[in-house]
């Protein structure tokens, strides 16, 4: 006689997983997801889904080996599989095969490497993307920013990054890099630097507006107060436009998100040194 | 923390959105080169709805509807009369032809060399796009020149350069077409 599953067992497990995809991350994993897919769908071109699994499984591979011999963690690694989409969803679709898993590894190995506690001092994906870059020149696609559809693929960009940024409760960095970004660019546009009209059409408005909902709001490499967020997303701003303006390409939002990211970085240390100075001043005892 | 309350969201929303149409309006190229009121967007151009498509040929191109007229001759031997008035005309006058493509990616300037009424040359003199020219360089002017015309593959991942250096090679030959040619 066969075994029969157990109805409750597998209703609780449908449940671990709702509840999971109501979380920042699943939810992230999900609506990314969804923009590699639609971008496939309407371009009719599966090369960004390939890439999407192959980086997928490499980020799983790496991340889950680093983990489990490493932090003796055996979670599933669900932050690598939101790296691994984006670096995906950014590299040139003509990518080969062994570009987007070094890109990938370099992403989830730079998570590892360069930290601060137990957090990621810069983006994963932005440094693997960088790195994929300008060690191997590889180019840039953008294309899970939907660039490539019609108008009312930005407004979906645009309520999927609401969703997100609600999630995660980063709405304050989002506003301060938009309006920095808008601004600047305004006022170059104003005096007739003809760059600055791309930054606020397609494509260019696209990878902003990705770059701004769904790597800058990564938590654990962004501040969590609002007063640092405001900070933190107008020197994004500030640094982006300024390597737009200077070397043109495509990269410039990874390099402005390093910055903030460095930022966030050195002020999170700072509060730390003084943290523990006060504290020893406290506990001295009175002479 | 709490969080911000969604009236304070949906008044930043409208503030940014205000910001956005300003600068929206006041880099509108329009204003500027008046060439670029025709750029394409994604549901006109041909590149851009089917970007994975990379075999589909550029013949159906509209270039002067969609570029920039920056095509001019450099030098060209039409002025010559003909000797033989029984010899059939060649398609194209040889000189040198340029042309140039534009859409929201940038813009791709070509010049276009004509010998014994033949293409012989396709140079891209200028890639101001935001994407790197190896792309489509030397891919794409070997296929013009292989071909004798501007139908081309598009380079998968690289639809609006191709789109644009389509563009800009058929705004040159149509410079380059002989008058005399009754094909």
């Amino acid at each position: 006689m066969t075994k029969q599953p157990d109805p409750r067992k597998r209703r609780s497990k449908a449940a671990a997983l709702r509840s999971y995809f109501r979380t920042p991350k699943g939810f992230v994993l999900i609506i990314l997801s969804l923009l590699v897919l639609i971008d496939a769908a309407y371009t009719a071109d599966s090369r960004v889904i390939v890439h999407a699994v192959v980086a997928v499984c490499t980020a799983i591979v790496i991340d889950g080996a680093i983990a489990r011999f490493w932090r003796r963690s055996r979670r599933f690694p669900d932050g690598g599989v939101i790296t691994g989409l984006i670096v995906a969803g950014v590299l040139s679709s003509t990518a080969a095969y062994g570009i987007v898993i070094t890109a990938t590894a370099a992403a989830i190995v730079s998570k590892h490497v360069l930290h601060m506690g137990r957090k990621p001092i810069f983006n994963p994906a932005a440094v693997g993307l960088l790195v994929a870059i300008y060690v191997f020149h590889v180019g840039e696609s953008w294309l899970a920013d939907l660039s490539l559809l019609p108008v009312w693929g930005i407004a979906l960009l645009g309520v999927a990054g609401y969703l997100v940024t609600y999630r995660v409760n980063k709405f304050p960095q989002v506003f301060a890099f938009f309006a920095v970004y808008f601004i600047f660019f305004g006022l170059e546009g104003a005096f007739h630097v003809s760059l600055a009209a791309d930054a606020f059409r397609n494509p260019i408005i696209n990878s902003a507006m990705f770059l701004a909902f769904f790597m800058m709001t990564d938590p654990p490499t962004s501040p969590g107060r609002y007063s640092q967020q405001v900070l933190f997303g107008a020197i994004a701003a500030i640094v982006s436009s300024l390597v737009y303006l200077t070397f043109d390409g495509l990269s410039y939002l990874l390099i402005g998100l390093l910055f903030a990211n460095a930022w966030k970085a050195w002020v999170t240390r700072q509060s730390r040194a003084d943290g523990r100075s006060s504290q020893s001043h406290s506990q001295r005892p009175a002479t | 923390m709490a969080k911000m309350s969604k009236q304070l969201i949906a008044l930043c929303t409208i503030a940014l959105g205000t910001i956005y149409t300003a600068g929206y309006l006041v880099t509108n190229p329009a204003d500027e080169t008046p060439a670029a009121q025709t750029t394409t967007s994604n549901e006109q151009s041909p590149a851009s709805t089917k970007p994975g498509s990379s075999t589909k040929p550029a013949s159906s191109n509209q270039p002067g509807s969609s570029t920039q007229s920056s095509s001019n001759k450099q030098s060209s031997s039409s002025d010559k009369p003909s000797s033989k008035a029984s010899k059939p005309q060649p398609k194209y006058l040889d000189g040198t032809y340029y042309g140039s493509g534009t859409d929201q990616i940038g813009t791709v300037s070509v010049a276009v060399t004509i010998q014994g009424g033949k293409i012989a040359n396709v140079e891209i003199t200028a890639c101001e796009t935001h994407y790197p020219e190896s792309y489509i360089d030397p891919v794409l002017p070997d296929q013009v020149v292989a071909r004798q015309n501007a139908n081309i593959d598009y380079v998968s991942g690289a639809t609006l350069s191709s789109y644009d250096f389509a563009n800009a090679v058929q705004q040159a030959l149509q410079e380059a077409l002989n008058p005399k040619y009754s094909g």
